[in-house]
């Protein structure tokens, strides 16, 4: 495997993870509002970092597979374009809950960030999803049939196994639940709506690379468990063990997915950056990287270690 | 729906919201240097104006700052769906400007976050001004990333341009995608870009102090709109001599690496020595311009020539600086002239600039030696007010006469913008939605800053402080 395209899978990992718990905290607002002061704790610290390393998995793709541009400049352009409008709305309505909302309106607003962070997420995975399956793609023409890329079994299976997987995620790292039982459920039904998935879009070449490396699929599951274990024994380092647990589960995924993309009709390699080029982005990604992540980390202590009043932030500077 | 007309409608789609997305830009590099200024002077001289100015000035950076990130966001998907063949170039010769500035966006977000958020639970006030300080370090560090992709736009290097074309733009060879950070215009082309858009986002400051001072008769109001207007006014006093030195370093380039968009703004049609200096006047395609037997379709209509300026301008008062001959715009296809209206547009952002700095030194003058309390003065308040629209639309000239001026290229001498457009119909009606968005941007971000503002009056907080 090429050093760049793992570096690209790890970069993708760790911004799907951080996306996952937003879309997560997203859920949970919309199923218990009444929570809302502590989701919001932790929604401050995250949100505007997601939409930045975001655009570090765009910049980052483009300098590993700047040829695929085209193809997707013509075939995914409206479901990205879509996406990035919604993403507005994202941005717009979580600032107006912060900063201009009342007792009133407050609801009405975290409510249209929730549903538009759903939405982005919805867009984006079937996106994703698509490049993983070739569902409603057709290469040759570049065109996408819109409803059949999106409203296909193996899209909305996989996309109902992240979504809980997100919930399921924050109800540990975020303790929002104390008995353990919601959870496993969560997580259970998040591993059939996965698994299934790729039964009913019968993918040839991923099923077949899961059966060959099975352990990419076991991992995860060892540590799904093994994060249950530290919840139930040693609930301070859910936290960590959590997003550590994402993070390889969707490490894991991309590496069954590799070397085929659109399900065995382009190879990975096929779209690489010339070689002189790739020990440069590797360097420029690594060097930033830990720059970013001692950042990151300065930040991530600040806002998980403040006070436990949990006013909206916004309100409580003011 | 023709290419010509969606390749119209798509210049006009990115011309427009990055025409847009430059005012939050550069708010968003000129805001945090105020804020950073008034930081330090709450913190040096432990003044409650000062505190409560750096306060408010960082609820505003965050709110454009989220909508800096939505524009941008769009903008980049504009550039990857609408010149996708242009942006597979970029990814394999000039991505790693883009990649170091997401690094230094990071960095921005983070810190303003802390600024901004737990500032509160920061105990050493040093350090509080430290992450205001990074993040102002930080856009301005965004910005410089940024304007070297469009330098190596206007000058590009770093891969064989020859095999690139005759290969119809499809072979990217001998590629060394380092030069993209120093290409032969981009440190005067950052030099002038920072300079200008320190004194543009400043200035949208100033002159809402300034409003807000002719308006307000509260003595504790008006002391803080008057410690806002101290900051911007020695802000823009400085920068704007730097936007000066490094406009005029950018024609001097222009005139050596890219000759025909110089010819464009200096209205040049014909290739000669003792070349006059076009001031305003039109391009007029009837009639003929001619030069020892040279001869040019087209003339000069109107505005005042005086001649030989150009030439002095250019290589100063030498025995030979008349005899240098420059080559003018008969040297090239008429098809690849760029629009000539860009000449106007040109002199009237020099004119501006010039006058704007004159202002600016005189009122400092003024106030330094004859008058102190020269800002109270009703009808320097007022003119005070005018300067941020002034700055702004010769900023928005500026970049109008960069790019229009590269036309008919997205890469100067390289790759025309028809071969980097996508021709797929479906995109004219993203085109359309993104217009009606960027139309609705500014009027909605007024409104919830005014929210803001309403629901935390001044006085209240001036106390609180």
């Amino acid at each position: 495997m090429y050093d760049i395209i793992l570096f690209n899978f790890i970069i993708f990992a760790i911004f799907l993870s951080a996306f996952l718990i937003e879309v997560g905290l997203a859920l949970l607002l919309l199923i218990d509002f009444k929570d809302k002061e502590k989701i919001m704790r932790y929604l401050v610290p995250v949100w505007e970092i997601d939409g930045t390393f975001g655009i570090f998995y765009v910049v980052d793709t483009e300098a590993t597979f700047p040829t695929a541009l085209v193809p997707i400049g013509f075939l995914y352009i409206i479901p990205i374009m879509l996406a990035g409008i919604i993403f507005i709305f994202r941005n717009s309505f979580f600032g107006y809950s912060e900063f201009i909302s009342n007792k009133a309106n407050e609801k009405k607003y975290l409510w249209v960030y929730s549903l538009s962070i759903l939405l982005v997420a919805f867009l984006a995975m079937s996106v994703l999803n698509s490049t993983v399956s070739g569902i409603g793609v057709n290469l040759s023409s570049y065109s996408l049939n819109i409803l059949g890329f999106i409203f296909n079994g193996f899209n909305i299976l996989l996309f109902l196994g992240e979504a809980l997987l997100a919930l399921f995620a924050d109800m540990l790292i975020f303790k929002f639940y104390k008995r353990i039982i919601y959870p496993i459920a969560v997580v259970v039904l998040s591993l059939i709506f996965i698994i299934s998935s790729l039964y009913v879009g019968n993918l040839k070449y991923f099923t077949s690379n899961m059966y060959s490396q099975y352990y990419f699929l076991a991992l995860p599951i060892i540590l799904i468990i093994a994060s249950l274990a530290i919840y139930v024994y040693k609930e301070e380092y859910a936290k960590f063990a959590v997003p550590i647990t994402l993070f390889i589960s969707i490490l894991s995924f991309e590496l069954i997915e590799y070397p085929w993309l659109f399900d065995g009709k382009i190879k990975f390699s096929s779209l690489l950056v010339t070689s002189s080029n790739q020990p440069i982005v590797i360097v420029f990604g690594i060097v930033g990287g830990l720059i970013i992540a001692l950042f990151l980390l300065i930040l991530l202590r600040l806002g998980l270690s403040g006070p436990k009043d949990t006013q909206g932030v916004a309100k409580r500077i003011k | 729906m023709c290419i010509l007309s969606l390749l119209s409608l798509y210049e006009f789609t990115q011309g427009f919201s990055l025409g847009i997305h430059i005012i939050f830009a550069t708010i968003g590099i000129g805001l945090p240097i105020i804020v950073a200024v008034a930081e330090y002077l709450a913190y040096k001289k432990k003044d409650k104006y000062y505190k409560a100015l750096a306060h408010r000035l960082s609820l505003i950076l965050i709110i454009l700052f989220a909508v800096g990130t939505a524009s941008g966001t769009l903008v980049a998907l504009e550039l990857a769906f609408l010149w996708p063949a242009f942006m597979k170039l970029v990814g394999y010769v000039a991505i790693l400007p883009f990649f170091t500035e997401v690094f230094a966006f990071f960095t921005e977000v983070i810190f303003l976050s802390i600024y901004v958020y737990f500032g509160d639970r920061i105990k050493s006030e040093k350090l509080k001004l430290a992450s205001i300080i990074i993040v102002a370090f930080a856009a301005a560090l965004s910005g410089v990333l940024i304007t070297m992709v469009n330098a190596w736009m206007n000058t590009p290097t770093g891969f064989n341009t020859a095999i690139f074309i005759s290969s119809g733009f499809k072979t990217i060879a001998d590629v060394h995608p380092l030069t993209a950070f120093d290409t032969p215009s981009t440190a005067i082309e950052v030099f002038h870009v920072i300079s200008t858009s320190i004194l543009a986002g400043v200035s949208v400051f100033f002159s809402y102090f300034a409003y807000k001072l002719l308006r307000t008769k509260d003595n504790d109001e008006r002391e803080y709109y008057k410690r806002g207007l101290n900051i911007t006014f020695g802000i823009i006093a400085v920068i704007i001599i730097f936007a000066i030195i490094s406009g005029i370093m950018s024609i001097t380039m222009l005139m050596q690496y890219q000759t025909e968009k110089f010819d464009a703004i200096e209205l040049d049609l014909i290739t000669r020595p003792n070349v006059p200096e076009v001031i305003f006047g039109t391009y007029s395609p009837l009639g003929h311009t001619a030069y020892n037997g040279t001869v040019v379709n087209g003339t000069v209509v109107g505005g005042i020539q005086i001649p030989g300026l150009q030439s002095i301008l250019a290589y100063g008062f030498g025995k030979n600086a008349q005899s240098i001959v420059i080559k003018g715009l008969n040297a090239y296809p008429r098809d690849t002239w760029p629009p000539l209206f860009i000449h106007t547009l040109f002199d009237m952002m020099v004119g501006v600039g010039f006058l704007l700095g004159a202002f600016i030194w005189l009122v400092l003058l003024i106030k330094l030696f004859i008058k102190k309390n020269f800002f109270e003065n009703k009808v320097v308040l007022v003119l005070f007010v005018v300067v941020e629209a002034v700055v702004l639309i010769t900023m928005e000239s500026g970049w109008v006469v960069d790019e229009v001026g590269r036309v008919p290229w997205i890469v100067y001498d390289v790759m025309p913008i028809s071969a980097a457009a996508n021709t797929s119909p479906s995109i004219a009606y993203f085109a359309a939605i993104i217009i009606l968005i960027y139309i609705f941007i500014i009027p909605a971000t007024a409104y919830v800053l005014k929210k803001l503002f309403d629901s935390r009056p001044l006085k209240g907080e001036l106390e609180n402080v």
